[in-house]
């Protein structure tokens, strides 16, 4: 004991748990076994802990359309489903989602809170990386699968119980050893089973870095953490309390044009990094810090029966930084009128192409010119602060590290209701309240060399260069001087609410399986403006008008049980969501103003499947048809032609998703199986959106688009993916996995704002010009080969009853070195206008790493 | 219990460490070293370099030459765009760089090195630029700006903060070796008149360049050139006078001065005084066309009422000469009354003549802030109107006085508009705008002084300042002039002795009727007034008359003034008829001097058929004549003058050649005058 406490001190590890049970998908009880069984597939536990350490590529979202693109989720997504398994492996190069639906559609419970941004209704799943040994007791639905614990959303459904007294007794060490996201990863997990006055816990943590991961000048240093306490209060009820988080810090990677790639020679080029005091610095960093505290109380009340509340409170800062700069030229070094492109002669075109090609710092930033300007600039600053007369003489930074941070702070509470009535019929309700208030503020981080900096809106002064009030971010505190640490720019608050009531019925019978359910919600939120704004002084500080949408959504399905193995069912569901605050507020870095039509999304959804759940053969075959309509959407960016920030505001978008997903897992002979994975469908556009194009400077509409968007395929994942694998393995031993993997039908994300009339009015009807503007490029079909492998040694003491094992394992993924696929693709948002040529500001990708490898070793005991 | 509680705190411990751990532990960048300046020097001067360069070409240069310069013009107010100058003792050259905000980079006071190898030199209508050459056009190369990705392949920064002198620099010294160099102008500079109190720049959307025009006191000129980009573009060119430093541009033969910003034009001294003239010998400047006045300025006393002008205009008089001046339709010149003495610089108006009066038109500007002295007295000259429109010239504009004249007006009683003045000599326009302040008081009829000034708007016109120069004169003696006439027209032959006919009147007198004494009842005709029953003394055929007049039978009317009046009579004549056998002579006598004389008469026009005798009878000659004869003519002595009593004239015919003769009268017209 006292050694396993002096390891437990010394080194953090993850305990590889078994425990995944596989969600029996015609029994609504959760399934909540005391015991945890050693999981005997320790190739999906692998799988797991390699794809969490995939590289967290969080871009620059102003600058790309997907607005998907968070860190990836994919423990949350871990699953026994026989399809989900393998592609959510297997396809994440290419940033697979299951059947191509936008995040907002899975929910993600932990201990019976849901763990959601309100505002988009993302999970945060970046808190739950780092210690997944704990989060693998999960009950799973696909698709439109009822579930125990919620309505359930139509993509993926997981309720994790990570409740200490779900484990039994084990330590877990590990070290990992790779070349992604991560380099060095060591955890340590210990749990305590019950002990005999009904007390368990458990903690987790782990510690992963890389000082510099596969693409250049990208880092990650992170701590991760969960303690849990939790008490049987007699026989009937429970009360835990979890509480975890991750603080992470990470340097991201950059979207780049194809030029620069070609210049760096390269499809890793990273434009955010440059050379400080011959170290890299990278200029934009992810900084994460939000633990989550999670009390769950179970009551059951017979044994057919339970209920669970749930109160959950969550606190943190998610910041990301940047340069910022003012009057200055532009600090990007891949800015495009720095690039040969630009240039119109061709021997100047030349010229650059040279410079920039051999010398790595033409390239990245150059933060040595950054500190020599503000250096030099002595300025002096009237009235500053705001107090006539004072004026304040020092070296006035043009070039900042500046953060954009979102403080947020949430609160649920959650109850859950589960029984069985009679033989046949299970019950399933629940209520939920969730309240989350988010800061949002720009921060300055690093003068850079200066003494002080100053709170201007220098997009503003070009618009209005007569007016002294125009460019002032915070009227009430005009020419503010600004320090290290200072806010300034935006400072805004989003309240958001969502009060929540569900209902489900499911029966049993001996051949049928059918269930209805029904959800109704009640969102409210407002924008609270800290500052007001020199463009919009009525319109900025101060509550917006509250926004209050209802929402609702009904699901029935049928399952028919041909025999016990084989199962045909059919589910479908309608649900009309509410908007979420991103979607509606068109800019609300400086004003209350929203979309006008707000209207709740409309999902119409059918699927039906085969299942066989034989001994020797697993197999899932699912046809799936999803219509969404009245989507709403806003995106800003910074145009440069019009030299201001654009704000997009789209209604009315449908997307259409339908097709086929298949998994199969067989054992052959010996020890040998096949894994296939398919997923063959199509996702595009089907209506013509409204786009309402305004100017951030002044509100003013600068046009009004129609989006002639139909049948445009979504960008962002193949429309057609394929795996092929074959494993060996010997009983609890040795296993060895190798697959293939094919990705076609894969296209490129459009900029809408060239499907308009004004975007194609000057040119010719089906003309190359016409062509080029309006196609939507189609990306190259991709080939990875993928190998894994493990071996178990036992190394037993004769301890605790339990033995001590040993595990290795490796994992190498894109064996072939496949350096050409690119993981994101998309069109700019800033098209020329008046040359109507695309290739001003070309599509900018980033790609997938190239062969890449985990390798780990994991004592249990 | 106590195994978990270790595991727990354990837990606890191992957990809030590496938190804490991790808050405290932010990686803090090291600072980069301060700026190096690079080992690199210059082997050639800016003149050299510049000295490859032909004007109008494109030349590439080919040598090592590496110069260095200091920034003495950048891009931070806006007004270079693209450029920045850079000169070394030998000269200067502006560099053609890519992008925005310059300024941060190459910052007034910055040393720079250029490694001019592979740059090209061009020029921007004879400005010598220094870029890269840009052939995306290959039948026209141009010189364009070097790529903001090759900066660091051409130019090497050097420390910041170096001081520069300006040269100074005098409007005639400057030449084309001081292009895109530092100067200051020797002088004191100040804008033009015309030219002041704008704004340096177009700031309407279309932001286009402006040029202001500079002048030293002697009147040398230079060409401020702004951009409509330029953040002081807004501002307005002060209107002092002071030292100017600028860059020097030249744009084809023009020089052009680029300033940095508005603290290189420090203009806030007074401005040139500009020399005195005389009034007179500023009229005199004007030789029938437009003459753009240099620095020149007059002192004169206004003799104006601004609200009996158009807005704008002031008249000042200085000696004996007077002239109008004219600041502009939008600017009130009501600060000034009559008696002000002034003093205004007319440097940049123009001496014109609008609708025949010499004005001077100035800026609005040129208005005088305040008056030198209030309360200074003119002696108006006397003149009558006749030698105020002969004398229109010189008197143009001057105080002047007219006697005993008469204003009249044929419509409405108030001054407002256009008037009659009338003097004994002649008449002129008395002219009162409809804003003067004195525009709705009546007008006075009566003969009176009038002190005012005249000029000419088309026609003469005369204007006074207010009601009080319209004043009593003693010896107004404006006279109404008179013409009576009797027409007889009533008279019938019932009519009766007294003619009925509709009496003439003029002003200040009162006529009496025709009427017959001692003679018959009624008149033998009509239409004119003929009785018979005059004496008898002559015979048909016969030039002897033995008869004489009868004081008791004559023709009489009265003529009276009016109260307040004097009557004047001139002259009087009439038509004489006869019947055949009527008098043959006739004569006419006043009461002034109780009918004692034959008042003078002759014959006008000449007659053959009547006479005049010397002892002032009429006679007619032809003795068959019964027509009615004109000519007859009375003059009246002077005697007849200013006259306050009735006086009667009565009309005496005898020699008649039968009592049944007739002696008539028709169309009696008495001329003569009241006042």
């Amino acid at each position: 004991m006292q050694k396993v406490t002096v390891i437990g001190i010394l080194v953090f590890a993850v305990a590889i748990h078994s425990g995944a049970q596989p969600s029996r998908r015609s029994n609504p009880i959760p399934v909540r076994d005391s015991l945890i069984k050693q999981d005997s597939v320790i190739l999906n536990s692998v799988r797991e802990m390699a794809t969490e350490n995939l590289p967290i590529i969080s871009v620059d979202a102003s600058e790309i359309n997907d607005k998907n693109f968070q860190n990836i989720s994919t423990p949350v997504t871990s699953t026994t489903d026989v399809f989900l398994s393998q592609a959510s492996f297997n396809f994440n190069p290419v940033r697979f989602r299951l059947r191509g639906y936008d995040t907002d559609n899975s929910i993600t419970n932990m201990n019976g809170i849901t763990i959601e941004n309100l505002e988009n209704g993302f999970a945060f799943t970046s808190l739950l990386s780092g210690f997944n040994d704990v989060l693998r007791n999960r009950e799973v639905a696909i698709g439109l699968q009822n579930n125990s614990f919620s309505f359930g959303g139509i993509a993926v459904s997981s309720q994790i119980d990570s409740r200490p007294q779900k484990f039994r007794k084990q330590s877990t060490v590990s070290y990992a050893f790779a070349d992604r996201g991560y380099v060095h990863k060591i955890s340590f997990t210990h749990t305590s089973g019950i002990d005999k006055k009904g007390w368990s816990f458990v903690y987790s943590g782990s510690r992963r870095w890389a000082d510099e991961g596969y693409v250049p000048g990208t880092y990650l240093n992170a701590w991760s953490g969960l303690i849990g306490v939790d008490k049987k209060i007699g026989l009937k009820q429970d009360l835990s309390f979890v509480a975890f988080g991750t603080i992470a810090e990470n340097g991201r990677q950059g979207f780049a044009v194809a030029e620069m790639d070609s210049l760096a020679g390269s499809h890793y080029y990273n434009p955010f990094w440059g050379y400080q005091n011959g170290k890299k610095r990278n200029a934009n960093i992810v900084k994460i810090n939000q633990p989550y505290l999670i009390l769950t109380h179970e009551y059951r009340i017979r044994n057919s029966s339970s209920f669970i509340t749930a109160l959950a409170y969550s606190f943190g800062d998610h910041g990301s930084t940047f340069l910022d700069w003012y009057n200055a030229p532009d600090p990007r070094p891949d800015y495009y009128r720095y690039l040969p492109s630009y240039q119109t002669d061709p021997y100047q075109k030349f010229l650059v192409q040279q410079t920039m090609m051999h010398n790595e710092n033409d390239r990245q930033i150059n933060w040595q010119r950054l500190y020599d300007v503000n250096r030099g600039s002595m300025e002096t600053i009237q009235d500053a602060n705001g107090i006539t007369g004072n004026s304040v003489t020092g070296k006035r930074s043009h070039y900042v590290l500046a953060e954009n941070i979102a403080h947020t702070t949430k609160f649920d509470i959650n109850s859950t209701f589960n029984t069985v009535a009679g033989k046949h019929l299970q019950l399933s309700s629940g209520v939920s309240y969730q309240f989350q208030k988010s800061r949002y503020y720009k921060k300055l981080d690093d003068l850079l060399g200066g003494d002080f900096f100053v709170d201007l809106n220098q997009f503003a002064e070009r618009t209005f260069p007569s007016s002294s009030t125009a460019n002032q971010n915070d009227l009430d505190r005009p020419n503010r001087i600004l320090s290290q640490g200072d806010q300034y720019g935006w400072d805004y608050n989003i309240i958001s609410s969502k009060a929540k009531a569900w209902l489900q019925t499911a029966f049993t019978f001996k051949r049928i399986d059918l269930f209805f359910a029904a959800e109704g919600s009640d969102t409210k939120f407002i924008r609270e403006g800290n500052v007001k704004n020199g463009l919009f002084p009525g319109n900025s500080m101060g509550p917006s008008p509250a926004f209050h949408f209802i929402g609702y959504g009904t699901k029935a399905g049928i399952t028919y049980k041909i025999n016990g193995r084989n199962y045909v069912y059919i589910n479908a569901a309608i649900i009309s969501k509410s908007p979420s605050s991103q979607n509606v507020f068109v800019s609300a870095k400086t004003r209350n103003e929203a979309q006008s039509n707000l209207v709740n999304e409309n999902i119409r959804t059918a699927e039906a499947g085969y299942i066989l759940h034989a001994p020797k053969v697993k197999l899932r075959l699912t046809g799936y048809f999803t219509r969404f309509d009245h989507q709403l959407d806003v995106i800003n960016y910074y145009d440069d032609d019009l030299l201001n920030y654009v704000n997009y505001a789209l209604s009315n978008i449908s997307k259409l998703h339908y097709g086929t997903e298949l998994g199969i897992d067989a054992k052959l002979i010996g020890g040998l199986s096949l894994k296939a994975a398919a997923s063959i469908a199509r996702y595009y556009y089907d209506s013509r959106p409204t786009a309402v194009v305004t100017v951030d400077n002044t509100a003013s509409v600068v046009a009004k688009d129609i989006l002639y968007l139909k049948n445009y395929f979504l960008g962002g994942m193949p429309q057609q993916a394929y795996s092929l694998g074959f494993q060996y393995q010997t009983a609890n031993q040795f296993y060895l996995n190798i697959s293939g993997n094919l990705f076609k039908d894969r296209w490129m994300d459009i900029n809408p704002v060239r499907h308009t009339y004004r975007a194609v009015q000057n040119t010719v009807y089906q003309t190359a010009q016409w062509n080029d503007i309006l196609q939507q490029t189609a990306l190259q079909d991709q080939f990875t080969v993928d190998v894994s492998g493990g071996y178990t040694l036992r190394i037993s003491k004769k301890r605790n009853r339990h033995k001590t094992f040993l595990n290795l394992n490796g994992s190498i993924n894109n064996l072939f070195n496949n350096q050409n696929i690119e993981s994101g693709a998309s069109e700019q948002w800033r098209f020329d206008f008046s040359t109507l040529n695309t290739g001003k500001f070309p599509p900018k990708f980033y790609y997938y790493n190239g062969l890449n490898f985990m390798f780990s070793s994991t004592i249990r005991f | 219990m106590k195994k978990g509680l270790i595991f727990l705190l354990t837990g606890f411990i191992i957990v809030g460490s590496v938190l804490m751990e991790f808050g405290s532990c932010k990686k803090k960048f090291d600072e980069p070293p301060a700026f190096i300046a690079a080992n690199i020097s210059a082997n050639n001067s800016i003149k050299a370099l510049k000295a490859l360069h032909s004007m109008g070409g494109l030349e590439q240069v080919t040598a090592d030459m590496v110069i260095s310069g200091i920034v003495v013009g950048d891009d931070r107010s806006g007004n270079l765009y693209k450029q920045i100058c850079i000169q070394d003792s030998t000269g200067g050259i502006t560099v053609n760089l890519g992008g925005s905000n310059l300024y941060v980079d190459y910052p007034v006071g910055r040393q720079v090195f250029i490694k001019c190898k592979g740059l090209y030199l061009s020029d921007y209508n004879r400005l010598i630029q220094i870029g890269l050459i840009d052939n995306s056009i290959p039948s026209s190369p141009s010189l364009s700006a070097i790529p903001t990705a090759l900066f660091d392949s051409f130019l090497v920064k050097g420390s910041f903060g170096n001081a520069i002198i300006p040269k100074s620099v005098s409007v005639n010294q400057l030449n084309d070796s001081l292009q895109s160099m530092l100067i200051q102008i020797k002088d004191s500079v100040q804008f033009v008149a015309t030219d002041t109190a704008l704004s340096y720049a177009d700031v309407s959307a279309s932001k286009s360049s402006v040029n202001r025009t500079l002048s030293d006191c002697s009147g040398n000129k230079i060409v401020v050139y702004t951009s409509g980009y330029a953040n002081f573009a807004g501002v307005k060119t002060p209107t002092g006078k002071g030292l100017i430093t600028a860059i020097y541009f030249v744009y084809k033969t023009a020089p052009e001065l680029i300033l940095r910003d508005t603290g290189d034009a420090r203009l806030i001294y007074p401005r040139c005084a500009a020399n005195k003239i005389t009034i007179a010998s500023l009229r005199g400047l004007y030789s029938g066309s437009d003459v753009l006045l240099g620095p020149l300025s007059i002192n004169g006393i206004v003799i104006s009422n601004s609200s009996n002008l158009a807005t704008g205009n002031m008249i000042v008089q200085d000696g004996n000469s007077g002239i109008d001046l004219f600041f502009g339709s939008t600017t009130s010149t009501a600060k000034f009354n009559p008696g002000d003495s002034v003093l205004v610089d007319l440097t940049g108006g123009t001496l014109t003549n609008y609708k025949g009066m010499l004005e001077i038109n100035l800026p609005a500007t040129a208005l005088p802030a305040k008056a030198i002295s209030t309360g200074r007295s003119i002696t108006p000259q006397i003149t009558t109107i006749a030698q105020l429109l002969n004398n229109i010239s010189s008197l143009e504009n001057t105080l002047i006085q007219i006697n005993n004249a008469t204003a009249s007006s044929t419509s409405g009683t108030t001054y407002s508009g256009n008037k009659t003045l009338s003097d004994a000599t002649g008449s002129t326009t008395l002219y009162t705008s409809p804003t003067a302040s004195f525009s709705g008081s009546t007008l006075p009829i009566s003969c009176e002084n009038w002190v005012g000034y005249a000029n000419i708007y088309t026609t003469v016109q005369f204007q006074i300042r207010n009601t009080n120069d319209a004043f009593a004169s003693t010896g107004c003696s404006v006279n109404k002039n008179f013409t009576a006439v009797y027409a007889f027209s009533g008279v019938t032959t019932t009519s009766g002795t007294t003619d009925p006919t509709k009496l003439p009147s003029a002003e200040g007198v009162n006529f009496g009727s025709f009427i017959a004494v001692g003679l018959g009842s009624n008149s033998s005709a009509s239409g004119r007034f003929s009785f018979a029953s005059w004496p008898l003394g002559a015979t048909n055929g016969s030039n002897s008359f033995t008869g004489t007049l009868s004081a008791t039978q004559y023709y009489e009317i009265t003529i009276t003034p009016a109260a307040g009046y004097q009557l004047d009579l001139k002259s009087l004549s009439f038509i004489f008829q006869r019947s055949a056998t009527g008098v043959r002579q006739w004569a006419v006598r006043s009461s002034i001097d109780n009918f004692a004389n034959n008042l003078t008469a002759s014959i006008s026009p000449a007659n053959s058929a009547i006479l005049a005798n010397t002892n002032n009878t009429f006679q007619i000659v032809d003795r068959a004549s019964i027509t009615a004869e004109t000519g007859c003519n009375i003059v009246f002595g002077s005697n007849h003058t200013n006259l306050t009593n009735p006086v009667k004239i009565r009309f005496y015919g005898f020699n008649a050649e039968s009592t049944s003769g007739t002696f008539s009268l028709n169309a009696v017209s008495i001329t003569g005058s009241t006042h």
